[in-house]
């Protein structure tokens, strides 16, 4: 129940959290209503997913699970179910989304962990910066070929290397940085863990407007 | 379990159909024995309610102490106070754990509320388990009826007028007791609704029972315990077992529990409750692990039913919501909705209005169920 928990974005009282899960498990056939019953639902799956990643993976791609599809309402929040479930690492391609790059290592303090300058063909090079614990979306469009020149900050590496150049193509939503380190630091199911939860969302524009 | 509801075409929905009351039928009765029984009837042989269909050994339940909040120390460190080992059989008021005092002072005992065995030593939860000795028992029919079948040396078919409640959930094995229904279908059933008249009684409670009652009701000796809500973790600690993910139990603690709706607080059906005040007071056997109760009648003034699962979801039909706020609530199917509508939650689907106490409500197809 705590491991399920912890992927909401909402704090909710643990009895009545154990007391849905297990309602869903006794009817697993019924379908999300509200927001809150979706959030369940999302966090249900993500943890069936964490049991198995690697069936999702092949020659360094991720397949999206169909199911994350239909329980995702925008394509920010299928990415961080996707980021949350799977935890890709180094440089990843997930299926019509776009390249994850998760540099290597892991700190439990605020700190930079990368500089990333990236190159959209106007007169000077943009620069990303990205700290620890956050994720980050460089906006290349879909389909068009960027140089990233990345420089990774100690402990953080990324192919083993300090720096290194790539070459990327932008997906649906661009290009990610997730910073999060590995093995993910999973928030807890307190207030300090709902707020790091809220931040992923907004960062991946995930977050709902009043009318859903 | 039950298959969910789906969509036959685009104008016809398939509804699972749950039939939890059979009133004062005939019907084919399972009986299912624990694994140790030597059978004695035979087949086509009729039965009174004293007829002893097999001999077996049972242990009534088992008891959990909690070593550590006892004592006050941590779970790892039980085995430093333990004076029993697993496997080994220890008998009432014997010692099963001490923490010596300082200077003579503050000494604590722990000592066995039962005669048993012990049955496991889980040093993670800081427990002991103790499993009440096995004692040799006939089982009796309770229900007059004739054998049908016997079938895997522990499973008897009895054609019997019966009325029959049929919960989601339970724990326990086949116990027999006189029905008691001492509160309202949505009250809690707290331990002073408990006294000890309920002592080998089948108790019918309301919304929702919680851990103290349950205490209680095991302190008492009584026989099972019929209830419309229950919380994972109350349920999990009388089950011993983890829920979730949710497993054959299997598990008896001396109590037989029966739940009629769900996990929470959610008010017994009018349905059942109805139907066991008017059992009040008759002789019925639960059974937690066949999630049934079963009470003889003198006649069958109706039909058995039919055994379909599913079918075609009409307006009129009588349903029982299985998910969100209105989870548990019965009502009328007042319309079928002809297209598909976005929910909140961005699902898209088709609704079923259902009229319940005089008000309408949008459910999706998928969270109803027939209640035939």
């Amino acid at each position: 129940m705590e491991n399920v928990g912890r992927w909401l974005p909402i704090q909710v009282d643990p009895t009545a959290l154990a007391d849905s899960l297990a309602n869903k498990i006794l009817y697993p056939q019924t379908v999300p209503v509200t927001k809150e019953d979706l959030y369940l639902e999302q966090a249900m799956y993500i943890e069936e997913l964490r049991k198995n990643p690697e069936k999702w993976y092949q020659n360094g791609k991720i397949t999206i699970p169909p199911k994350l599809s239909t329980i995702a309402k925008s394509k920010g929040e299928l990415m961080l179910m996707v980021l949350n479930a799977l935890e890709p690492q180094g440089v990843v391609e997930v299926e019509n989304l776009g390249i994850v790059i998760t540099p290597d290592g892991n700190i439990q303090k605020e700190k930079q962990v990368c500089e990333i300058n990236v190159d959209f063909g106007l007169t000077n090079k943009q620069k990303v910066k990205v700290s620890f614990d956050e994720i980050a979306i460089i906006p290349i469009p879909e389909k068009q070929k960027t140089i990233l020149d990345i420089h990774c900050f100690s402990p953080f590496k990324l192919d083993g290397k300090d720096k290194i150049k790539l070459e990327v193509e932008g997906g649906q939503l661009g290009v990610i940085i997730d910073a999060r380190g590995r093995p993910l630091d999973i928030p807890g199911m307190d207030t300090q863990g709902r707020k790091r939860m809220e931040k992923w969302r907004k960062s991946l524009n995930a977050v709902w407007s009043e009318n859903g | 379990m039950q298959s969910g509801a789906k969509m036959a075409d685009q104008n016809s929905i398939i509804c699972p159909i749950r039939r939890r009351v059979i009133s004062e039928a005939n019907i084919t009765v399972v009986r299912k024995l624990p694994d140790v029984s030597k059978i004695v009837v035979k087949k086509g042989e009729k039965l009174d309610p004293e007829t002893v269909l097999a001999e077996t050994e049972t242990s009534p339940g088992y008891r959990k102490v909690k070593i550590t909040d006892i004592l006050g120390v941590k779970s790892q460190d039980i085995a430093k106070f333990l004076k029993r080992e697993a496997g080994g059989k220890i008998y009432r008021g014997e010692i099963i754990a001490e923490k010596p005092g300082t200077f003579g002072l503050g000494k604590k005992i722990i000592t066995s509320p039962v005669d048993g065995i012990v049955k496991e030593i889980n040093k993670d939860e800081g427990t002991v388990t103790i499993e009440y000795l096995p004692t040799p028992a006939k089982i009796a029919s309770v229900i007059p009826g004739e054998v049908m079948d016997i079938s895997d040396k522990s499973k008897i078919k009895v054609l019997a007028n019966v009325s029959q409640i049929h919960g989601v959930l339970g724990i326990g094995r086949e116990r027999s007791g006189f029905i008691k229904v001492p509160v309202k279908p949505d009250d809690f059933l707290l331990p002073h609704n408990l006294d000890a008249s309920c002592q080998k009684a089948i108790v019918v409670g309301g919304a929702i029972i919680s851990r103290d009652t349950l205490e209680k009701a095991l302190a008492i000796g009584v026989s099972g315990i019929i209830t419309g809500g229950i919380h994972v973790k109350d349920f999990e600690s009388v089950g011993g077992r983890k829920i979730l993910p949710i497993n054959n139990l299997n598990s008896d603690v001396g109590l037989t529990i029966l739940v009629t709706e769900g996990y929470g607080r959610i008010p017994m059906g009018e349905d059942i409750w109805s139907t066991l005040f008017l059992l009040n007071g008759k002789l019925g056997l639960i059974s937690g692990d066949e999630k049934v109760l079963t009470v003889p009648v003198e006649n069958a003034k109706n039909e058995a039913p039919p055994d379909t699962k599913e079918r075609e979801l009409k307006v009129g039909d009588t349903v029982r919501i299985i998910a969100d706020i209105y989870f548990g609530s019965v009502g009328k199917t007042v319309e079928i909705a002809s297209v598909d509508e976005i929910l909140p939650s961005g699902i898209k689907t088709r609704m079923v209005t259902v009229k319940v106490n005089k008000q309408n409500h949008k459910i999706p197809y998928q969270n109803i169920e027939i209640l035939e």
